[in-house]
């Protein structure tokens, strides 16, 4: 279990997390939505690691993460960012991203890292005959699949997603979201969705936290429908993406 | 990435065809007349029939394209004529002014490239720290003097003061110590800030923050931001040697150097038309074929700009 507890983050006079507490349960999907500047990936990024938080602590099954639990923690929750891109080595071969975490986290030798990364492929259905090719030369749905299973290679306990899905076509990321779904039952790996999209919330999330000004406003269990919703803000966002989806159809 | 390289070649071309049309033109358009020019030296007092046996003489009685393209084909095979000024081939004059200019250049460039890299890396690793703080005050401050002045002022201190270096001439490559010094000081400048700022975006990408967030050590991050940001100074580099090589007549005239940009600056004065002309291909040529080698090296240095030839 992943847990925030009254985890606050400041930038200069900004507040981007507000004294937050959050939880991750094992083998489930909870999905934070909120609008820009909510303070979602700071939070995220607060959770892989990446940055501390000022107030606060985060737990990994209890334990307080910090630098003694660095190297578990790296392992066990991995991020997959929303700019698959830049999130990418542009230097290295898609063999070669996928190669590192195996060396490094799980230290794997070379026979072995071969064969995992063969079936971390086949987990993805990342085509094997672009391993050779370097990452800027991949596709963007490619570089995706390659994120994905770039942070699937650890065996994690959690994979957070950032704002992955967005910018993506409505087919491409179906095809991702279904292929997530499947992978989670069968790897039992809990995921964290950030994302500003409900009809993606409410596909996947057993929890969804509704985040706005740094502060979780609302929290649904088990959602079934927007009108589940009860916050006036919450129910600002399900109107949006209603205006959204009318706005497509026209 | 051959079909780059080739397409890349045919416009540079074209490019050399224009530089040498223009030139060819504009000195066409001089007010002082390159056969009478060359008559007077000759004659002294010519006469109106010597000024126009020297005109025949010179082709300059022929059409302007007919004489540009029997210049231009004697050009290609590296026959650029007789200077009107001395009287000798004139390639015979750029090959002896050629080999100081570019020594100059590489050794600048040299330089360039020692004062650019470690300064830019000190820059951005201590950023708003003392150390960038003075890096960037001491650029502005080289950056906003003339080249010549501090080709003045290195010559006033490490060949006046501390006779360590000879105040003229370019007999051996000690003397090309100060001169290049001159020329990378203000150049480096402007690449220290444009190197740190690449490598600041490197530090801030998303590929280091999450290669951070695996534990992957500070040195092969490094690394990693050093090729992202290499590509800039390379091209910035290569556009120096460029510069140098088609700037270097101030640098040159301070320290004596006998070198393509005093060649050209004697022949502007004393109106040698086909030397002028001669000295602005040779420089083009020189300045079209390093551009293009940063843009080799850049390719071959960015996946990205590879991955878009595909």
């Amino acid at each position: 279990m992943l847990k925030a507890e009254n985890i606050t983050k400041r930038y200069g006079f900004q507040t981007a997390v507000d004294d937050i507490s959050i939880t991750i349960s094992d083998d489930s999907v909870t999905v934070i939505v909120g609008e820009s500047g909510s303070g979602k990936s700071t939070l995220a990024r607060m959770l892989s690691y990446i940055e501390r938080p000022d107030t606060g602590r985060i737990l990994l099954d209890g334990t307080s993460i910090g630098r003694r639990t660095a190297k578990a923690t790296r392992r066990n929750v991995q991020l997959v960012m929303q700019d698959a891109a830049s999130s990418l080595d542009p230097h290295q071969t898609a063999e070669q991203v996928l190669d590192e975490p195996l060396k490094l986290l799980l230290k794997m030798g070379r026979p072995q890292r071969r064969e995992r990364i063969s079936e971390l492929t086949d987990m993805v259905h990342f085509p094997r005959d672009r391993l050779k090719n370097k990452v800027s030369e991949l596709s963007g749905g490619q570089q995706k699949r390659l994120c994905i299973a770039r942070a699937l290679a650890a065996e994690p306990q959690h994979i957070i997603f950032d704002e992955s899905f967005s910018g993506l076509d409505v087919t491409l990321r179906k095809q991702i979201l279904s292929m997530l779904k499947e992978l989670r039952k069968k790897l039992h790996i809990s995921f964290l969705i950030i994302t500003h999209d409900l009809d993606t919330a409410m596909y996947m999330a057993d929890r969804i936290y509704v985040m706005r000004f740094g502060k979780v406003i609302e929290t649904l269990e088990r959602p079934t429908s927007f009108l589940d919703l009860k916050e006036d803000y919450s129910k600002e966002l399900v109107k949006a993406a209603e205006y959204k989806r009318q706005a497509l159809y026209i | 990435m051959i079909k780059r390289i080739v397409s890349r070649l045919i416009m540079l071309t074209v490019v050399l065809l224009g530089v040498t049309l223009l030139t060819f033109f504009y000195t066409s358009l001089s007010p002082v007349d390159a056969g009478q020019a060359l008559a007077v030296r000759r004659y002294t007092r010519p006469t109106a029939e010597q000024i126009t046996e020297v005109r025949h003489e010179l082709g300059l009685d022929k059409p302007f394209a007919q004489q540009y393209i029997s210049w231009l084909g004697k050009a290609i095979k590296g026959d650029f004529g007789n200077s009107y000024n001395t009287g000798k081939p004139i390639i015979d004059e750029l090959t002896a002014s050629l080999k100081p200019t570019v020594t100059l250049a590489f050794i600048s460039l040299l330089f360039t490239a020692l004062l650019s890299i470690p300064l830019g890396v000190l820059s951005a690793s201590r950023k708003g720290g003392f150390a960038d703080k003075t890096i960037y005050l001491f650029g502005i401050v080289c950056m906003s003097v003339p080249n010549y002045w501090i080709g003045f002022m290195l010559m006033l201190v490490f060949a006046v003061q501390l006779p360590l270096f000879s105040i003229m001439g370019a007999d051996d490559l000690k003397d090309y110590v100060l001169p290049s010094l001159a020329i990378a000081i203000p150049t480096a400048s402007a690449n220290i800030r444009v190197f740190r700022s690449s490598l600041l975006e490197g530090y801030n990408s998303d590929f280091v923050m999450y290669a951070r967030a695996r534990g992957i050590s500070e040195r092969k991050i490094a690394g990693m931001v050093s090729r992202y940001a290499l590509p800039p100074l390379v091209t910035l580099l290569g556009q120096s040697f460029g510069f140098t090589i088609a700037g270097s007549a101030m640098i040159e005239f301070v320290f004596s150097i006998p070198g393509v940009g005093s060649m050209l600056v004697t022949a502007l004065g004393s109106r040698d038309t086909v030397t002028i002309n001669a000295c602005v291909l040779v420089i083009a040529v020189i300045f079209v074929a390093v551009n293009f080698l940063a843009e080799v090296i850049n390719t071959i240095l960015n996946p990205k700009e590879r991955a878009y030839d595909r």
